[in-house]
């Protein structure tokens, strides 16, 4: 317990054991004096405050024998000013000129920084038995305190209160009406750019703030791009989100990226001169604040002014974190919704491009006495880019075409009907594959070229009475022949994929059909296909099946059928990885089918 | 001090907070509410309704209990501050580190 000796009115001198508990009895008795003296509740906390400080100062620092000696404090009261005096015997310290608060992490380190936050002038004497601190400040003017002491005391206290109840209010006041003054619009605009502006407009009146800057992540998540910025004249340059990598300049908006916390700049802590927002003015003062939904960081936001010591109240703040959370709400619900009706759209793109594909394949498979045709087609995805088509040329002639074009998905699809429509164009080319080939050539460089595309091709002229075969092939794999004797081989043919140089002329492959011929045309979606141990088919099982299919002359739908089981057998239940196309020719050599 | 966990919501620990948080009594209160955190608590609501004085040491426990719940990460709550803690939190810039709530 204290000693204390009070001179009444005007002074009051207490002394204490070396001991926090104790102190801190003093720092109450202290209090309790100067409201009897008519300070406000504002100069009460403040002194009781600096009393606790200076007298753990004293407690903490005291050593040995100083330990068993008491700490005393003084309190002289004028009409204007306040002066505290406090005796300690520690091995006392030097009081650095000016105080600056120390990282926001450090625990300690505050006490002094507070004493002279607090006080008008702070001084600490070193002497050889003890030393003393001395803090000043002057009394805040109160007409009412002289002659209505404890009532002045009681509605001082009061007005605090009364102060502190409006500055809430009105912070609720203002989140609340925000709220509503937009809640008509959520259905129509949420998210969008006019009422992202209004809703940050908004937020920067109510908190009187000089600038913001609202950055969102961006579609491919790699960036933080500029949603929003009070200052629209000033060029700030996308952010890369990456950190792995020492990527783009130092930047407070990066930082709160990856921390759940704000990020404060000031004087005490000024921004980077390379951080970008360092373009908006010399003296900026302010904080980040991330914009997170359901754990996902949507973006961020600063708001901040251009007075280095003028920072936001805790009220302010509160409305900020409030209004950009909300905010953040409403752009993500905004996205989410867009993206779904993205999905919705490309969703309808896929099923017109499939039924589109659909319609470019053969409705029948032409047939001619002996010669069958039959084509098989199944893309990766819902929309692939293999074609196959066969054009009878006059009473005694096909032309069987198959192309590939490179990718999938809508484009590939999309350059499959082009090329179909090319291919009815011009069927006085049918019986010249190489010169036909050079003509579509021709007609798809410009728009291959300008998508990074190209498509591979072959064409096969048949005459049925002169047995003649012309392949010309543009990047496509060789097409293979079989015949009854025996005989196989795969025509290469040996041009180059369409789409890569207008002048290019293309080469052409003759050969007479042998009797019970087999040609099939594929795309290498079928000989690249890999089994469950990653090994590709090739075309050695494709020759087999058509040699046999010659030597024993299978139907039509038998050595389809055989066909379709080596694909079952190569991609089992997985879905391929590419299209695969099939276009099979065969005569068949049974003594029933009549002659052309 | 005693703390329990709001009804509503099990993933906060609820403080009330004491009625003054000084360099007496800060390192046992920033020590109990330590021993209070369970693995599934990402908040701490510390209830300063009724706390009326708070010292450097006070801020220095609650900075501690601020890091302690970050490295979850989660976040530490100051709510409903009475005026002199609340003078206090905004001249140490505490209310940048700290959420100030009014529930």
């Amino acid at each position: 317990m204290s000693t204390v000796t009070n001179t009444p009115g005007r002074l009051v001198r207490l002394t204490c054991h070396c001991d926090l508990a104790a102190v801190r009895d003093v720092g109450r008795e202290v209090r309790t004096f100067l409201e009897q003296e008519g300070l406000t509740p504002t100069e009460v906390n403040a002194w009781e405050l600096i009393c606790a400080e200076a007298g753990n100062n004293a407690v903490e620092y005291a050593t040995g024998p100083a330990t068993r000696l008491p700490v005393e404090f003084v309190v002289d009261v004028t009409a204007t000013a306040v002066e505290l005096r406090v005796y300690d015997h520690t091995p006392g310290f030097d009081l650095p000129p000016e105080s600056t608060l120390p990282d926001p992490l450090d625990e300690g380190g505050r006490g002094v920084f507070l004493m002279r936050s607090l006080t008008d002038d702070i001084q600490y004497w070193r002497g050889q038995s003890h030393n003393c601190l001395i803090a000043r400040r002057q009394r805040q003017a109160d007409p009412l305190a002289a002659s209505r002491v404890s009532d002045s005391v009681e509605q001082s206290m009061l007005q605090a209160t009364l102060h502190t109840m409006t500055e809430e209010l009105a912070t609720s006041y203002e989140i609340l009406s925000a709220i509503f003054r937009f809640t008509e619009e959520l259905n129509q605009s949420a998210g969008d750019t006019a009422f992202i502006e209004r809703w940050l407009n908004e937020l920067q009146q109510i908190t009187g703030a000089d600038w913001y800057v609202l950055r969102l992540v961006d579609a491919s998540g790699t960036h933080l791009e500029v949603s929003q910025t009070s200052h629209s004249g000033v060029r700030l340059p996308p952010l890369p989100l990456d950190d792995s990598r020492n990527l783009g300049p130092a930047s407070v908006e990066r930082a709160v990226m990856r921390s759940p916390q704000d990020s404060w700049f000031d004087a005490n802590a000024p921004l980077a001169p390379d951080d970008p927002l360092s373009r908006l003015g010399t003296s900026l003062a302010g904080f980040s604040h991330p914009l997170t939904v359901a754990g996902e960081k949507v973006g961020v936001l600063t708001i901040g002014r251009y007075a280095l010591t003028h920072s936001f109240t805790a009220g302010q703040v509160n409305i900020i974190h409030t209004l950009a959370d909300f905010l953040g709400n409403q752009i993500r619900n905004a996205q989410f919704q867009a993206g779904k009706l993205k999905a919705q759209l490309l969703e309808r793109d896929y099923e017109v491009a499939s039924r589109i594909q659909k319609q470019l394949l053969p409705k029948a498979h032409p047939r001619r006495g002996r010669w069958g045709t039959l084509g098989f087609c199944e893309s990766a995805q819902r929309v692939g880019g293999d074609f196959y088509d066969i054009i009878e040329v006059g009473s005694r002639g096909l032309l069987l075409a198959i192309a590939d074009v490179m990718g999938k998905g809508l484009p590939a699809a999309l350059f499959a009907t082009v090329f179909r429509t090319l291919l009815h164009a011009r069927p006085d080319l049918a019986r010249s594959p190489s010169a036909f080939v050079e003509w579509l050539n021709q007609n798809l460089v410009a728009e291959l070229g300008g998508m990074d595309m190209i498509i591979t091709a072959q064409l096969a002229y048949v005459n049925f009475e002169s047995r003649e075969l012309r392949v010309a092939g543009a990047g496509h794999p060789p097409l293979i022949i079989a015949g009854r004797d025996g005989y196989s081989e795969e025509v290469l043919s040996s041009g180059p994929p369409l789409g890569i140089d207008e002048a290019l002329a293309f080469d052409e492959e003759k050969r007479t059909l042998p009797d019970g011929a087999r040609l099939l045309l594929y795309t290498d979606g079928v000989t690249e296909a890999t089994d469950a141990h990653g090994s590709q088919l090739g075309t050695t099982p494709l020759r087999h099946i058509l040699s046999a299919s010659a030597r024993e002359n299978h139907s039509l739908e038998q050595t389809v059928a055989q066909f379709a089981q080596l694909r079952g057998a190569t991609n089992g239940s997985r879905t391929a990885a590419d299209d695969q196309t099939l276009l099979l020719l065969l005569e068949d050599l049974s003594p029933t089918v009549a002659l052309p | 001090m005693t703390t329990s966990p709001q009804p509503a919501d099990t993933n906060v620990l609820f403080v009330p907070g004491p009625r003054e948080l000084n360099a007496t009594n800060s390192a046992p209160f920033r020590d109990q509410v330590r021993s209070n955190l369970k693995t599934e608590h990402n908040r701490i609501d510390l209830d300063f309704s009724t706390t009326h004085f708070v010292d450097s040491s006070g801020l220095g426990a609650l900075i501690s209990l601020h890091k302690a719940i970050c490295s979850r990460p989660g976040v530490l709550r100051i709510l409903n501050p009475t005026p002199p803690v609340q003078q206090l939190l905004e001249l140490t810039r505490m209310h940048r580190l700290f959420e100030i709530a009014k529930v």
